[in-house]
This record gives structure tokens, C-alpha cells and sequence, in this order.
């Protein structure tokens, strides 16, 4: 290979890993089902990212009846949660290590727990919602005055928070 | 070819030759030889150090403008700046390349930083949750090939600090595999870019961080950590070999003695001997450890004094029994005059000690 097409080899890789980061999301965006979830909120700032609300799901406390799997297959799984719709939300309905054959689930990781604690908390990826700075404070009040939902693009397994509003 | 130095290591060798001149151990003519046989290596150039630090303040702008979230304009407007400013700093990089090497060096540094906002720009983007340490490895990705492809060292160096970036970020989201593949080619690089010394530095801290992950994820007890880098740290340096020694020595210095100084503390022991005897075997491993250090004093090595004066301010801070305490310093301090003072009987010409 000669010297010009080394260099535009170095510049195409980058571009290349940027493309490659969005196809997943973006594909979730475009061809995944909508959901909403119930959360609580606040309002931090990440040195890359900027402004965020950090939002916690209902469905991110899943209670160990809900789980007939041994212990030592949920602990830091990687677990497949299917959904199921409740008046205007989706709510837990039961956890599997196989992917589920039909419904809306998400793949989420769940963390390790304490015996006496009667929930697994499980981190599915979307607990950040990245807004202009200094516009968070709306949406930390109302979080406040009881809870946003959270709007979520879910395709096979994958889900990407798209928006958050007051419920 | 001419021998090359520092321009501090110059002006040294030429007082020092004007002295012996002036004692009549060498003759003038002598001395310029001397002189002409070495040449003061190029310093920091200054065009390159404003057209490097501009690149890197425009970078850190579009970084913060990123961060920033400013939704004038749309996240698939912000997408396509970056693309474009990306490829256009490149492309006017490369075409300056041959007759404004320094700016257009320069160009290719803010393409790394620029193509770094785009990586936040897409967690941005699609709100990824989590630490997001995996951005660091995909910026330490991307960097490496130009690194490679222009042989410059100082971008290898910057992937390399944002691999170590990754590396220890990733403690909640399992166990970094990429160190498998990451540690090998820091090394690589090393030996690609004239073995610089730097390079290695950030190599050898690359290394040992992988070692920690790897450690940690296996849930090792505190105390066979601490024990595995003391014994890394000796390793590194008393093992003779010839990828430059010196960085190695000053590094395994380091480490063990930071890690000695650790594993004074009498609680990180019960999990090797019972409770009632952590303190004794505590207290026996500092006194070997304060044993060996004197040892490698002998030898020159400064960094062991630096631990000692820890190792004993350790002890100072352990303990409010005072009067206990100060038995043990005293006793402690006429044993090591009366050492001194029995040494310096002994030796007729003292040595000169040396850093490390």
C-alpha cells in the first residue's frame, strides 16, 4: 500500500468505529416497539456527555419472587425481563436466561444483592437522559413532586430511552 | 556522528572541563576536543508547542460544545459537523504535510480529539446509561492507527493513557477483555517507535492495571494482591535485561515499596494467620522490609530512603500510647546511629549514591 492510502486507512478506522456505534440505537430508534416506563429522577453532569437527568425505573427492582432462577444464575447475569403492559406502563412480568420467543423484553445485567434485601436491582443501560446544560432543573423538580415516564425504544432486547416526560 | 545531549548536560561538561582546564589536568586543546565531540540535542520547538497547544484548545472547545447539548442545533446536525470537521482537519493535514509539517501535525492531533466528541456526541445521542468506559477504549481504538501510520509517539502515548483510562473504569461492567489484546500492543509500539522511554513508562502502568482488573475480578484477597504487586515490583527491579532497565527499576522501586508500605498494616494479614497474631507478623514483615530498603540505600538507591522515612512515619501515626511508642523510637533510632556510626569505622572511602 503506498503512503496515501495508509493515511486515509488511519482516517477512514475512526469514522468507521463512530458509524458502527450508531447502527444498534439507531436501528432501535427506527424499528422498535414504544414503551413507557415509570421513573424517578435527578439531575447531574457527566465531564463528556454534559447535562443529564439520571432516571431509575420501577422495573429496575425486580422482587425476588419474580425470579425462579438459583442465585447464583442471577447474580451479575446478564438476564433477559420480559414486559407486560398495566394501564399506560410496562411492568415485570418474569425473568429468563433464554431469550424470550415473542413480547416486549429488555437484556439487563443484574447486580449482586444482599440476602436480606427482597429485590435485585438490574441495570438495562438506561438510567441517563442528556439535555441542553442548565435545562435539567424542570424535570428535577417534577421528579420531586412524584415521578416522570420514561419513553423507550425496545428491539430485540435492546432498548434506547428516546425521551422523559411528566406523567 | 556526533555524541547528543541535553543543553543542561552541555553547559555541566563544559564548566566541568574549564575546571580541569584551569588545574592543568587537561590542556585547552583538549578540552575543545572534548567539546566538539558532542552536539546539544534539539529542545522543545516553539512553533510546534503553539500550533500543538492551539490544536488541542480548539479539540477541548468542540469536546465542551459537545458536552454542552446546545439543541439549536440537532443531534444529526452536530453528527454531520463533526464528520465533516473531522475529515476536512485530516485532509488538510495530510496536504500540509509536506511543507508545514508542524501544523500540519498538529491537524491530525485535533482530528483525534474531534473524532473523541463524536463518540460522546453518540452516547450523547442515544442516552447509553452507565459509566461508558467502552468510549475510551473506541478513542484509544481509533488513535492507534494514525499513531502508527505517522510513527508519532506522542499520540501513541495519548491511546495508550486513554486504554489505561478504559481499563480502570471498567471495574462494574465485567472484566476488560481488550487488556488482552491492549497490553501486547503497547508493547509493540514501544518497539516500533525507537523504544522510547515514555512509551514504556505508560506500558509498564498499562500492564499493572491490567494485572489489578484481573485481580480484583477474580475477588483476590487484599493481602495476596498487595503480595503479588510487592513481588512484581522486586521483579522489576532486580531482573536484569536490556528494554530499558532504568524505567523498570524506577517503577518496580516504586511499587514495592508502596506496596511494603501496605502490608505493614496488621489487618490485611488475618487471612493468612489468626487474629491475635496479625500484629507480630505485620511488625516481622516491616522489619525486613526496613531491612531490605537499607540494603538498596547501600546500593545508591534514593526512592528506598523515601519509604523508610514512610514506613517509620507509619508507624508514628499508628499509635496514642505514647509512652510505648517512645521506647521503640528511641531504641529504634540508637540502634541505627550506632550501625552508622560502626559503618563509618569501617569504611574508608564512602560511596556515592545515584538516583534508584
Amino acid at each position: 500500500m503506498n503512503n496515501k492510502k495508509t493515511f486515509l486507512l488511519a482516517v477512514l478506522i475512526p469514522l468507521l468505529i463512530l458509524l458502527a456505534m450508531t447502527i444498534k440505537p439507531q436501528t432501535t430508534v427506527l424499528f422498535g416497539q414504544e414503551i413507557l416506563l415509570e421513573t424517578k429522577a435527578f439531575d447531574p453532569t457527566d465531564l463528556f456527555r454534559g447535562d443529564y437527568v439520571a432516571v431509575s425505573f420501577v422495573i429496575s427492582d425486580i422482587t425476588k419472587s419474580k425470579v425462579t432462577l438459583p442465585i447464583d444464575k442471577v447474580s451479575n447475569k446478564n438476564l433477559y425481563v420480559r414486559l407486560k403492559q398495566e394501564g399506560n406502563y410496562y411492568v415485570v412480568d418474569q425473568v429468563s436466561e433464554n431469550k424470550p420467543q415473542q413480547g416486549v423484553y429488555l437484556r439487563g445485567k443484574f447486580q449482586d444483592t444482599y440476602n436480606d434485601s427482597d429485590t435485585f436491582r438490574v441495570d438495562y443501560s438506561l438510567d441517563k437522559y442528556f439535555l441542553e446544560q442548565g435545562s435539567g432543573k424542570d424535570l428535577q423538580q417534577e421528579s420531586h413532586n412524584g415521578g416522570l415516564v420514561g419513553k423507550v425504544k425496545v428491539l430485540d432486547g435492546y432498548g434506547v430511552l428516546i425521551g422523559i416526560a411528566k406523567r | 556522528m556526533k555524541r547528543q545531549i541535553s543543553n543542561a548536560n552541555f553547559s555541566l561538561i563544559s564548566t566541568e572541563l574549564e575546571y580541569y582546564e584551569s588545574n592543568g589536568l587537561i590542556t585547552g586543546e583538549q578540552k575543545n576536543g572534548i567539546l566538539e565531540s558532542y552536539e546539544i540535542k534539539g529542545g522543545l520547538n516553539f512553533i510546534r508547542v503553539v500550533v500543538t497547544i492551539g490544536a488541542i484548545l480548539v479539540g477541548l472547545g468542540i469536546l465542551s460544545l459537545i458536552a454542552s447539548n446546545w439543541d439549536r442545533i440537532s443531534h444529526l446536525g452536530k453528527l454531520l459537523i463533526i464528520f465533516g470537521v473531522f475529515g476536512g482537519v485530516n485532509l488538510a493535514g495530510y496536504l500540509l504535510s509536506e511543507n508545514n509539517p508542524k501544523t500540519s501535525r498538529s491537524l491530525i492531533y485535533l482530528g483525534t480529539l474531534v473524532y473523541g466528541a463524536g463518540i460522546f456526541l453518540i452516547g450523547q445521542m442515544f442516552n447509553f446509561g452507565g459509566e461508558f468506559p467502552t468510549a475510551f477504549l473506541l478513542w484509544s481504538v481509533g488513535v492507534v492507527p494514525m499513531a502508527f501510520r505517522l510513527k508519532d509517539k506522542y499520540l501513541m502515548l495519548f491511546a495508550n493513557i486513554l486504554f489505561g483510562v478504559y481499563l480502570n473504569g471498567s471495574f462494574d461492567l465485567g472484566f476488560p477483555y481488550a487488556g488482552w489484546v491492549g497490553v501486547p500492543i503497547v508493547y509493540l509500539a514501544f518497539n516500533y517507535f525507537e523504544r522510547s522511554k515514555r512509551l514504556l513508562f505508560f506500558a509498564n502502568l498499562t500492564t499493572l492495571s491490567f494485572i489489578l482488573q484481573i485481580t480484583l475480578r477474580y475477588e483476590v484477597k487484599g493481602l495476596y494482591v498487595t503480595l503479588i504487586f510487592f513481588i512484581i515490583g522486586l521483579l522489576m527491579y532486580g531482573v536484569k535485561h536490556n528494554l530499558g532497565f532504568d524505567i523498570f527499576r524506577v517503577q518496580g522501586n516504586i511499587l514495592f515499596g508502596v506496596t511494603g508500605v501496605i502490608l505493614t498494616i496488621p489487618e490485611l494479614w488475618d487471612v493468612l494467620v489468626s487474629a491475635q497474631s496479625t500484629r507480630l507478623v505485620s511488625i516481622l514483615f516491616a522489619l525486613a522490609f526496613i531491612v531490605l530498603l537499607f540494603a538498596l540505600i547501600r546500593k545508591g538507591s534514593l526512592i528506598s530512603l523515601v519509604f523508610v522515612c514512610i514506613t517509620i512515619f507509619r508507624y508514628y501515626t499508628d499509635t496514642f500510647a505514647f509512652l510505648p511508642k517512645s521506647l521503640f523510637f528511641i531504641v529504634g533510632g540508637l540502634l541505627l546511629l550506632g550501625f552508622g556510626y560502626y559503618f563509618e569505622r569501617m569504611m574508608k572511602a564512602p560511596k556515592g549514591g545515584t538516583l534508584a
